[in-house]
């Protein structure tokens, strides 16, 4: 049983037995990783407020041989997601979302640098304060496209037309693609001009970006749902974290 | 399991279905019971069934009891302007031992946890918002004090009724954080010790 460190970034946990959790990490080294850490829900205990969702952590962890749980020896925290959440409601959900996508998205034990860069980027970015519709319509954006399923926003996923940068395009909650005005779904919404063209802006480091105008959810809100449903069509399964966010997006004034 | 007896059987998978009780131990259980005389039996069955027939919730403060308003709510002696939230019945023990804090309490059955998609009408959130509305005559809350879990949903919820409440003029006020009675500076984390800070008092 070798003990492996890794830098890590804690993506949920669940409760087993009386006081232990099963936590879902994510490392740059070994890719993602299912754990139990042994008393985690006493009140003493060794892991602190380093278990919390998105909390950058150095674990320690014992690999056992033909299980798929490894066992935390120790979990060092580095920066905790409560103090990036900073008291504020919508980071807590928009938070909450990021670890479901990450955690329903990237497969167990596979190394994905590029996940964990992007990941990191974005909760440094929010640490920092810029508002969190940015970061979160960044880290969707490029989330679809490392994944390899980025739907075309050129072309009608219908008859193949092109759609051009004026025109009106729709797309259905399924995932299925952007449409042209004459293969518009029945229960679909309109993904405005201006939203296909903030893929432009996303396209750039987010370290460049500035957070004007993402001050409320009200700019990239369209494509947040369209890369949402693109996911959750992928994934073949309902992000639970996604209704909550869009109930608070709806309130007035957010 | 084919060579135990059917009734056995049965035992044992029910007893499995219980948190924390594997085959072993349920196993265990059913041959202890199977053992003890009929009318220990008889008393284990009944405790078990009471549960299910002569318990059920608050109708103000939505804890678990067999009368209805519970022993706190029905209680003239507490301090009728100053609710405990809550997130389970169980918390109201630990904060009773305490034997300081005299006032109410107001179960929710939960905490927000948008992982799994527990949001805040799954929770008894309405039925706490009843209360804050006091009917002329009756004693106006003045405070709300939080005593939801120090993890990540216990803080989402904490944040959701402060939205909530702090609107009608109530004070809203968080239970503190921090290092736990008996252990050492030298092991807390940085999120725990910074919550202590936060938390701190003056001597």
């Amino acid at each position: 049983m070798p003990l492996r460190e890794a830098q890590a970034i804690v993506l949920r946990t669940y409760p087993l037995k009386e006081a232990d959790k099963i936590v879902v990490f994510f490392t740059r080294e070994y890719g993602k990783c299912r754990g139990v850490s042994r008393g985690a829900r006493r009140m003493k205990n060794g892991f602190g407020g380093s278990l919390e969702p998105l909390s950058e952590v150095r674990v320690g962890y014992f690999e056992r041989p033909r299980k798929d749980l490894v066992t935390i020896d120790r979990c060092d925290l580095e920066s905790s997601m409560m103090q990036l959440a900073g008291g504020d409601m919508t980071r807590v959900l928009a938070l909450a979302y990021i670890a479901e996508v990450a955690d329903r998205m990237l497969p167990e034990h596979e190394v994905n640098d590029a996940s964990y860069r992007l990941l990191r980027l974005v909760l440094g970015r929010i640490r920092e304060g810029l508002p969190v519709w940015l970061p979160l319509t960044y880290y969707l954006y490029w989330m679809v496209r490392l994944g390899g399923f980025m739907p075309s926003l050129a072309a009608c996923a219908g008859c193949g037309v092109a759609i051009e940068a004026e025109q009106a395009a729709f797309y259905a909650g399924d995932g299925s693609g952007l449409r042209c005005r004459n293969c518009r779904p029945r229960q679909g919404n309109e993904l405005a001009a201006s939203e296909r063209g903030l893929t432009g802006l996303l396209a750039r480091s987010l370290a460049e970006l500035p957070g004007d105008g993402w001050e409320n959810g009200r700019r990239g809100r369209e494509l947040r749902r369209f890369l949402h449903a693109a996911i959750e069509a992928q994934i073949e399964a309902q992000l639970k974290s996604w209704k909550l966010l869009e109930e608070l997006e709806n309130e007035p004034g957010i | 399991m084919d060579d135990l007896a059917a009734p056995l059987t049965r035992l044992i998978e029910e007893l499995k279905r219980l948190p924390g009780i594997g085959q072993k131990s349920a196993q265990r259980v059913a041959f202890h019971l199977l053992r003890a005389d009929r009318e220990r039996v008889q008393n284990f069955a009944d405790a078990l069934l009471a549960l299910k027939d002569q318990l059920g919730f608050c109708g103000v403060c939505q804890n678990i009891t067999d009368i209805d308003p519970c022993r706190y709510c029905a209680d003239g002696g507490r301090q009728r302007d100053c609710i405990c939230v809550v997130e389970e019945p169980a918390n109201i023990l630990n904060i009773e031992k305490t034997r300081e804090f005299h006032g109410l309490y107001h179960v929710l059955h939960g905490a927000i946890a948008p992982l799994q998609g527990i949001g805040p009408e799954q929770l008894r959130i309405r039925s706490l918002l009843e209360r804050l509305r006091a009917p002329e005559g009756a004693t106006p809350i003045r405070e709300i004090i939080i005593a939801t879990d120090p993890d990540s949903e216990g803080e989402a919820t904490a944040l959701y009724l402060a939205r909530l409440i702090k609107p009608l003029g109530i004070r809203v006020s968080r239970i503190a954080m921090g290092i736990p009675v008996g252990s050492e500076i030298e092991f807390a984390d940085e999120v725990t010790m910074l919550k202590a800070l936060e938390g701190r008092r003056d001597l």
